[in-house]
């Protein structure tokens, strides 16, 4: 038998193929299947497969040492001097993109099997969750970009068909296509980016010997790297990655994306999927670096998202939209650390924010999956923070890992998710440039609204006085073991994950996350000039390190005194009045909004803007385009006329075929005769 | 030599113009059989002794009997016939008994001079020519003795045989002069050692078609609409 | 010495009447038997051209080549006899004439 374990590549294909017979085993079976042989064997396809990738972490990578495993399955197409190889590429960068793909993905696949038991398509979801599972492990895996975007395009498809998964809604169909659209228009950014990449260096694959990075060094070593097309390259990819991250312009989908299944939203929409932008960021870092003009785009355009996905998450009443656009924000402080050259930090928040997140949805899922056990399955009030409270006694293990996720999202010392965001609020800090500034000024503001809305999450949810119908509150009942096993396990990861990348300021100069993905940006390093500002800083000066401690206290205090402030608020009724008069004027059904707290509800009008200035114009276009081109031109002229004219011949020449043996005798004799006289005659 | 070409050229030129004249099918058919024993003495007259005696063998023997079973076996009488026949015997007088020899019979009454009724029959049973017919194969006629008259006077001065043909010659062996042209072992030797693969073949052919006449032919084949007896049929509707 | 040219224009005098026949008729065992008369031509003339062009250095094979042609012929047309009055019955059966007009399912 073959040592499986020995081999590397092996275990490298069994990484994202496990998922896919889980798929196939769901998509085809599925309908004769239980719901625990259905959820059992896609979970265990995602474990099986988490503990490859263990297996290749832990065993081949740092007991063995080994850099890279590289398989090449098959050439996938060539045309011409364009060639692309089917084959798998695992190095540092994936290899934490990969344990966190499978083994968050584990967790939720779990959590799921308690959450979908009583759906009636439960086989359908574990085939989709599935399918993007290993759509997922195809991006972060595949040698090339061309290999990334087939799975980026794979992802897409599964977020579509997961975010419609209650498809007999309308809403939530369209809440798909909207997902969808959103992100052809990113990966039609992100094409013409490898487009460019491809004419500049004529190769899209990282791995092997003609490789984007050869092309790079070459350029470098000759002098003649093309900064201008560079920056376009880059920028281009940066709109595919606004697409797939959820960044301004083109984030609107997301916060739509959460009419799917809750944990759905956790592993695609919060831990994984969305994130596959950051992943191509950091993955072409070498490029980027040389591209100034796209590095600040990409740091501002990340600091406003943070900023301002944040200061809608203020206000929303849907338990989920709240973390929607709070995964929109942390989105944006990962694209915030990108921009500044910090790819370690991006990389780093991607990997805490995964574990807070994944754990502050399964959470909000377990509340919801409590409510609606009486409000019943579907009901908006079952997601609307207003009419919940004092869930505390009802839903404890809830609570608490819920509570821990928020403090985490909130940037609490002592977390995960203080460790990754100050780290990328000190690069901006200790920048001091007029960009690093208006960063961290952004960033800071949307660590307030970060801090505010988590303690407001928690407090209007689990603590105060029940809001709602009596009734579903006394049916609310704690989740099964499924559920909540995934939910502590998370919780440890939300506490404990971030002491990898512990500050210098602590006196850790070579955190263990940092110094392992090192290798990944040391091309990039090396091209930058003594000085850059974008260089990932190595040496700490005992100057920086008391500018790190300023930072840490202000955003310490930050956290604190606003969660604190937040909680205090949310959390007693008697404080949720004055809240109320903050946002309304007058009293009962005569309410009116202030006008902040409007433009806020309504998402800046984000929605009705683009309604307005994209989707009407192109449907009055759309509407032009089917009367004139589709309905006279195509299917009068062409297809009805091509259909008329060859009617008309038809009933003309149909007439010849009489059916009549006879009458095809003469025409052959004739023809026969015609022949051979013509023979004869040509014979002279 | 050239008499008996002359006398079987007759003979089957004859025969060949009763064939396409004829009504009635059993007169046909037996045109047809004069024509084909005109052709055998044609081909005896050709030094092809064998052919004559296949041509007799499998036509008379074979070929007309089995043409004679279907005409016997079915109404085989076009609308056309059934409207404008006029005293015709044969298949006509199987199924049409009541019918048959009527206007004969008036006939005889009229005229003292009696022809044989079937003479008689034979004569009223010629059809009008039909002019498109003609001219086709008239104009087939045309074409083939233009072609004809274009041959050289001696067949030899066609010239060498084409090099691919070459490998299929047969050297002759001291045994063979003692074979005459046309003889049955000179033919069998050419089957044989010349062509034995389409021998075989035409054999298989043959059995092939065996199969499908039996199954086409077949009554009763369940399920297969068109196959059931024409009295079956009407039982069941 | 007989002419063979004559017996040639034997076989396609023989050949026109079979095709007269085969287009003249609409009874489907006419029509057979007139192509039966057709193949029959055809059988004359290559027995002919067997006969006249032996030509020297044909050898035995090559000069009855003609002849073997001939019994293939035969042999052909006795399968197809056989097939065509199967046909023949079988068209009968459904349609209860042997007019050839009958069966005309393929009128466009």
């Amino acid at each position: 038998m073959i040592n499986v374990f020995n081999n590397p590549e092996l275990l490298l294909w069994a990484v994202p193929l496990m998922p896919l017979f889980g798929f196939l085993i769901n998509g085809l079976f599925g309908k004769r299947m239980s719901v625990a042989s259905s959820g059992g064997i896609a979970a265990a396809a995602v474990v099986i497969s988490f503990l490859c990738a263990l297996g290749l972490f832990v065993y081949h990578m740092n007991m063995l040492g080994k850099e890279t495993v590289q398989s090449s399955a098959f050439t996938w197409m060539q045309v011409g001097g364009f060639k692309i190889n089917f084959g798998l590429y695992l190095d540092r960068l994936s290899s934490v993109y990969m344990l966190i793909i499978t083994g968050i993905g584990a967790l939720i696949h779990i959590y799921s099997i308690g959450y979908m038991g009583h759906d009636e398509g439960f086989a359908r979801y574990f085939a989709y969750l599935n399918l993007f599972v290993f759509a997922m492990l195809m991006l972060v895996l595949g040698d090339s970009l061309v290999t990334l975007f087939l799975g980026w395009e794979g992802v897409g498809l599964c977020s579509y068909l997961l975010i419609g998964f209650w498809y007999k809604h309308l809403h939530n169909t369209t809440a798909g296509m909207k997902a969808f659209i959103a992100n052809r228009v990113g990966d039609f950014g992100f094409m013409i980016g490898m487009f460019l990449l491809f004419w500049h260096f004529g190769s899209l694959s990282y791995a092997g010997d003609a490789s984007l990075q050869t092309g790079m060094q070459a350029a470098i070593a000759s002098g003649t790297v093309d900064t201008t097309l560079l920056n376009w390259a880059c920028i281009c990819l940066f709109v595919g990655a606004c697409g797939k991250s959820a960044q301004i312009p083109l984030f609107v989908w997301l916060p739509d994306a959460m009419a799917g299944p809750t944990p759905v939203s956790a592993l695609i929409h919060a831990a994984t999927m969305v994130t596959a932008g950051i992943y191509m960021v950091a993955r072409m870092n070498f490029v980027f670096v040389h591209a100034e003009t796209a590095m600040t785009i990409v740091a501002v355009t990340g600091g406003a998202t943070a900023l301002f996905a944040g200061s809608i998450g203020l206000v929303q009443r849907d338990i989920k939209k709240v973390l929607a656009y709070s995964t929109v924000s942390q989105l944006g402080f990962m694209f915030m650390a990108a921009g500044l050259g910090q790819f370690h930090l991006a990389v780093f928040h991607v990997f805490t924010h995964a574990f807070f997140k994944a754990l502050l949805f399964l959470g909000s899922g377990s509340v919801i999956h409590a409510l609606e056990h009486s409000l019943g399955h579907g009901n908006p009030d079952s997601q609307d923070m207003w009419k919940m409270g004092g869930l505390k006694e009802k839903l404890p293990i809830t609570c608490y890992t819920m509570f821990i996720g928020a403090l985490a999202l909130a940037g609490i010392p002592g977390l995960a998710g203080f460790f990754s965001k100050d780290a990328i609020l000190y690069s901006a800090f200790h920048r001091g440039d007029t960009l690093g500034w208006i960063i961290y000024g952004l960033g800071v503001a949307a660590a307030i609204c970060t801090a505010f809305y988590s303690a407001r999450l928690i407090g209007l949810t689990f603590y105060g006085k029940w809001r709602g119908d009596e009734h579903a509150y006394a049916h609310a009942d704690e989740a099964p073991r499924s559920m909540a096993m995934p939910l502590l396990i998370l919780a440890l990861g939300a506490i404990g994950v971030g002491y990898l990348l512990l500050p210098p300021a602590f006196g850790v100069h070579h955190p263990p996350f940092q110094t392992w993905l090192a290798p990944i940006w040391a091309a990039g390093q090396a091209a930058l000039p003594e000085g850059s500002k974008l260089l990932i800083p190595v040496e700490h000066d005992s100057a920086a390190i008391a500018a790190e401690w300023v930072n840490i206290a202000i955003s310490s205090l930050i956290a604190i005194g606003v969660f604190l402030f937040a909680f205090a608020i949310y959390s007693r009724p008697a404080n949720l009045a004055k809240v109320r008069a903050l946002a309304f004027r007058g009293e009962g059904a005569d309410a009116v909004m202030t006008p902040w707290y409007r433009v806020l509800l309504n998402k800046y009008y984000i929605d009705e803007l683009y309604d307005l200035t994209i989707v009407r114009p192109t449907k009055i276009a759309s509407d032009v385009l089917f009367v004139v081109v589709d309905v006279i031109v195509i299917d009068l002229l062409f297809v009805n006329g091509a259909a008329m004219v060859v009617k008309a011949s038809s009933d003309l020449v149909r007439r010849l075929q009489t059916g009549l043996v006879r009458h095809y005798l003469y025409a052959f004799a004739t023809g026969a005769v015609i022949l051979i006289a013509l023979f004869l005659l040509i014979a002279q | 030599m050239e008499v008996l070409f002359t006398l079987s050229a007759l003979i089957s030129l004859a025969g060949t113009l009763i064939l396409i004249t004829q009504k009635n099918p059993v007169y046909a058919l037996l045109g047809l059989l004069i024509a084909f024993g005109g052709s055998a003495g044609v081909f005896k007259a050709l030094d092809a002794p064998f052919i004559a005696v296949s041509q007799i063998i499998i036509y008379a023997g074979a070929l007309a009997v089995m043409f004679l079973f279907v005409l016997m076996f079915t109404d085989t009488r076009t609308q056309d016939d059934r409207l404008k026949l006029p005293g015709a015997v044969g298949s006509r007088a199987v199924f049409n008994p009541k019918d048959s020899g009527g206007p004969a019979k008036a006939k005889k009454k009229k005229n003292e001079l009696q022809m044989p009724p079937a003479v008689t029959a034979a004569l009223d049973s010629i059809q009008l020519p039909k002019p498109m017919a003609m001219v086709l194969s008239l104009s087939f006629l045309v074409c083939f003795t233009a072609a004809i008259a274009k041959l050289p006077a001696d067949f030899n001065d066609f010239g060498p045989l084409p090099a691919s043909y070459s490998g299929a010659l047969f050297v002759p062996s001291s045994s063979d002069g003692a074979l005459s042209f046309g003889s049955t072992a000179a033919v069998s030797k050419t089957i044989f050692e010349g062509f034995p693969l389409a021998f075989e073949v035409v054999s298989l052919l043959i059995f092939a078609a065996l199969l499908g006449a039996v199954l086409l032919a077949r009554r009763h084949l369940a399920g297969i609409p068109g196959t059931q007896d024409v009295g079956k049929e009407r039982d069941h509707a | 010495m007989l002419e063979p040219k004559v017996v040639l224009f034997l076989a396609a005098v023989l050949f026109s009447a079979g095709l007269y026949g085969v287009l003249s008729r609409r009874h489907l065992i006419m029509l057979l038997m007139s192509l039966e008369l057709m193949l029959n031509a055809v059988n004359i003339a290559l027995v002919t051209f067997s006969r006249y062009w032996a030509g020297e250095g044909a050898g035995m094979i090559g000069a009855h080549s003609g002849q073997f042609f001939t019994l293939m012929v035969m042999a052909v047309a006795a399968a197809e006899v056989g097939i065509g009055l199967a046909i023949i019955v079988a068209v009968y059966r459904r349609k209860h004439t042997a007019d050839s007009d009958a069966a005309s399912e393929l009128k466009g």
